[in-house]
């Protein structure tokens, strides 16, 4: 009788934990701005509480996995706390000291909650997901309506080379860059880049349309046809040359995840993504080195040769991405670069659109190596989540949409000043969807935790397979 | 097929408001009325509702202001300027970019309008309502030039009280002609408060007064000598501006003179008949336009 009841108090428990975790989410993809301390004091709230009803849940296995998670994580946000990037007045986060500390405790607690949520059985990712880009739909429904309203249909085709004057001065860019919409709990002009992020995730929202039937679930496909369509409208009325290359790179890589899957394209995706891995490592350190300070024979070589010199230095984006590299590994640079000694960019901030550059200047090298490290492991759990979880299959093609969506946009045109008149910067990991990722990581690390046979069973398992060899 | 016609036609009223912001009322290529040619950097616009021979606006009063009568200050020193701001002193004249944070605050930066609403922020004009007060280096990015028929605008929200109207500006020969040392012009100042009287119509009422010495080519630092701060009182009894959602500012230049030092190292002075005949502009350069303490709605 006694364990029926806590059983009965768990699933309650359980429940309400649930309920807040979506709260979260929601929250989170709503993406409250420059609104750190807010996520940050939910997150920990959350895995507080997770932690204390879902104690008896752990196994020593499943902690130590944990631990691995959260590790990468925790050195990221440690180097991003520490780096000189934060030491400048004008943009550290909330002050010294504690305030600082705010990044890696957030990051940590973010990602294990997501690892918590996986083991309460009343957590059910099919909600969180149309919660998530419920969320994510309105902010573009504001957003699209707020910049009709404000400029007008197609304003960044109609005033390429306008400016405006606020407070006095011409507009840092041209009306055709700007979007107007809500960030935080405020509406103002904002970059056509950030305000087309949520847009361009919602394309993945196409996604489990290929996975369900009309007649067998009929709202959840409206739903999620009309936040894809939602999400096209968006981009199609205020189009520029970047979101439309990104976006473009978007459809191709959801394109490529659907088909591995429809076509069982495993093994080929695998080495493929190895190969273009690989490359794609290689090419950035060709860049490192070709920015290293004195001659070198890489340096020479790209310099060179037409095509790599056009690849690494003589195009739109080297230029901005070089600017970065350049030194990198002076003292200052290799902890991250203080804001203060970019003075030629638009907006008076140094950032390039791409979060991998990004993170060299807010973490520096290490930080960056920790970030990639946490992307890789955290995407091939959720291979290791989708072989062996018994959740949805349309839900885990759509967990995948929304992290490489997501990825495959913030590498092109993130945008770290969103901000058209103030100097307010969001860094990546400030930014709501990406501690989404994290949080969807965590779910996937625990949910593959759960299925994956324990390595006692594995063991008894080939025993039994070699002693039915031997009597044979 | 008619509700979903019906859901279109939503639709409508949504595009029908487009661009009924504040942001695309003026749009520009590049920096505006900044051009090497002097005479190229006027300020002329006027809304046409409260233009020349626009039948939307009734001349009413037109004001000779007098200096005791109406408490009228042409410094930041003045008695009159002191008994209008009863907290002068907690203030400096100065640019906020100046000071130090230990300093009094800026005057300017403290009562500018674009505190007050959000639409005063927007637009060419916002020059004169982002509390920069003074050039500082800054030239045409804190200054608009204005000529004698000068500009008018409607702005986005009504006067309901202010305690006095105030300006900061000084003048300008066309320095590109010569290298004009600073000098001082004779001009008589009319500033219009347009009064809404209707739904599309509206009041003129006109403060003129004459000022002896504005300086002209003065040097671009925040020197009191450098600027006139003018203003007056608005008083009920004389001057009622309220629900003032317009102003415009023209002036009559009386006399000015122009020296300079020619390639002899003589010293020339051209009288105004000589500098109009040499076809050699003359500006007013407005630095900001204060209502300090004003409720609006």
């Amino acid at each position: 009788m006694e364990q029926i009841q806590k059983k009965k108090d768990f699933t309650s428990y359980g429940k309400a934990l649930a309920f807040l975790a979506i709260e979260i989410f929601a929250i989170l993809a709503f993406n409250l701005g420059n609104s750190f301390i807010f996520y940050s004091i939910l997150a920990v709230a959350l895995c507080g509480l997770l932690v204390f009803f879902l104690r008896k849940q752990f196994t020593k296995d499943g902690l130590t996995s944990l631990g691995f998670f959260l590790f990468p994580i925790l050195i990221y946000g440690l180097l991003n706390a520490i780096s000189y990037f934060n030491q400048d007045p004008a943009f550290n986060l909330y002050g010294y000291g504690f305030g600082l500390c705010l990044i890696p405790i957030c990051l940590v607690c973010i990602a294990a909650v997501g690892y918590l949520c996986s083991i309460n059985p009343n957590f059910k990712i099919k909600q969180v997901l149309l919660v998530i880009y419920s969320a994510i739909s309105l902010i573009t429904i504001i957003n699209l309506l707020a910049t009709i309203i404000d400029f007008a249909p197609f304003h960044t085709i109609l005033y390429k080379g306008q400016y405006i004057y606020y407070d006095g001065r011409p507009s840092e860019v041209p009306v055709s860059e700007m979007a107007y919409g809500l960030i935080g709990f405020r509406m103002t002009q904002l970059s056509v880049s950030y305000v087309s992020l949520f847009p361009s995730v919602l394309l993945s929202s196409f996604i489990p349309l290929f996975y369900s039937k009309y007649r067998e679930d009929r709202k959840s496909f409206l739903l999620y046809l009309s936040f894809g369509l939602l999400g096209v409208i968006s981009l199609v009325l205020m189009p520029t040359k970047m979101t439309i290359i990104s976006d473009i790179f978007v459809v191709t890589i959801l394109l490529m995840v659907v088909l591995t899957e429809k076509l069982k394209l495993g093994k080929v995706m695998k080495i493929a993504s190895i190969v273009v891995g690989s490359l794609v490592v290689l090419g950035l350190i060709l860049a490192i080195l070709n920015n290293l300070n004195g001659d070198n024979f890489v340096k020479s070589l790209i310099s060179g040769n037409r095509l790599l010199n056009r690849v690494f230095n003589a195009n739109r984006l080297a230029v901005v991405y070089n600017n970065v590299l350049d030194g990198l590994f002076d003292d200052y640079k290799a902890f991250g670069t203080p804001t203060f000694t970019q003075v030629d960019y638009p907006n008076g901030t140094p950032f390039t659109g791409s979060f991998l550059f990004d993170n060299f200047i807010t973490g520096g090298i290490f930080g960056n190596v920790f970030f990639i490290f946490t992307m890789v492991v955290g995407i091939r759990r959720m291979f290791m989540y989708f072989k062996l979880s018994d959740d949805r299959k349309q839900d885990k093609m759509l967990m995948f949409g929304f992290v490489f969506s997501f990825l495959a946009y913030s590498l092109l045109t993130y945008s770290s000043s969103p901000f058209i008149f103030e100097d307010t910067l969001i860094p990546m990991y400030e930014n709501g969807l990406f501690l989404i990722v994290l949080m969807l990581f965590g779910y996937c690390f625990g949910k593959s935790e759960l299925h994956k046979k324990p390595a006692e069973e594995k063991v008894e398992e080939s025993e039994v397979i070699q002693n039915e060899e031997v009597n044979i | 097929m008619k509700k979903s016609t019906s859901k279109l036609l939503i639709l409508i009223p949504v595009f029908s408001i487009t661009a009924c912001g504040y942001s695309l009322r003026e749009v520009y290529s590049g920096n505006a009325y900044n051009d090497p040619v002097f005479a190229n950097n006027y300020y002329k616009e006027w809304d046409e509702r409260i233009s020349d021979g626009s039948d939307k606006v009734t001349k009413s009063v037109s004001i000779r202001l007098e200096k005791e009568k109406n408490h009228v200050f042409t410094s930041y020193k003045d008695s009159n300027f002191q008994y209008c701001e009863k907290n002068y002193e907690n203030y400096q004249y100065d640019d906020a970019i100046m000071l130090d944070d230990d300093e009094d605050p800026a005057y300017g930066d403290a009562k500018k309008l674009s505190r007050i609403d959000d639409s005063f922020r927007y637009g060419y004009l916002s020059k004169l309502f982002d509390g920069r007060m003074f050039c500082n280096g800054a030239y045409q990015l804190a200054r608009v030039q204005i000529d004698e028929k000068g500009f008018g605008k409607l702005l986005n929200k009504e006067l309901a009280q202010s305690d006095f109207f105030a300006m900061n500006f000084k003048a300008s020969l066309d320095y590109t002609a010569h290298p004009f040392f600073q000098t001082e012009s004779k001009i008589d100042l009319h500033i219009g408060f347009y009064l809404k009287s209707g739904d599309d119509s509206y009041t003129l009422k006109t403060v003129s007064y004459i000022i002896d010495n504005v300086p002209t080519n003065s040097s671009d630092g925040h020197d009191e000598n450098h600027y006139t701060f003018f203003g007056f009182k608005l008083d009920k009894e004389y001057i009622d501006i309220e629900r003032c959602c317009g102003i415009s500012v023209t002036y009559d230049l009386l006399d000015c003179k122009g020296r300079y030092r020619d390639e002899g190292s003589s010293t020339v002075t051209m009288t105004l008949e000589q500098l109009k005949s040499a076809g050699i502009d003359h500006a007013l350069m407005l630095y900001e336009i204060l209502l300090p303490n004003s409720t609006w709605h």
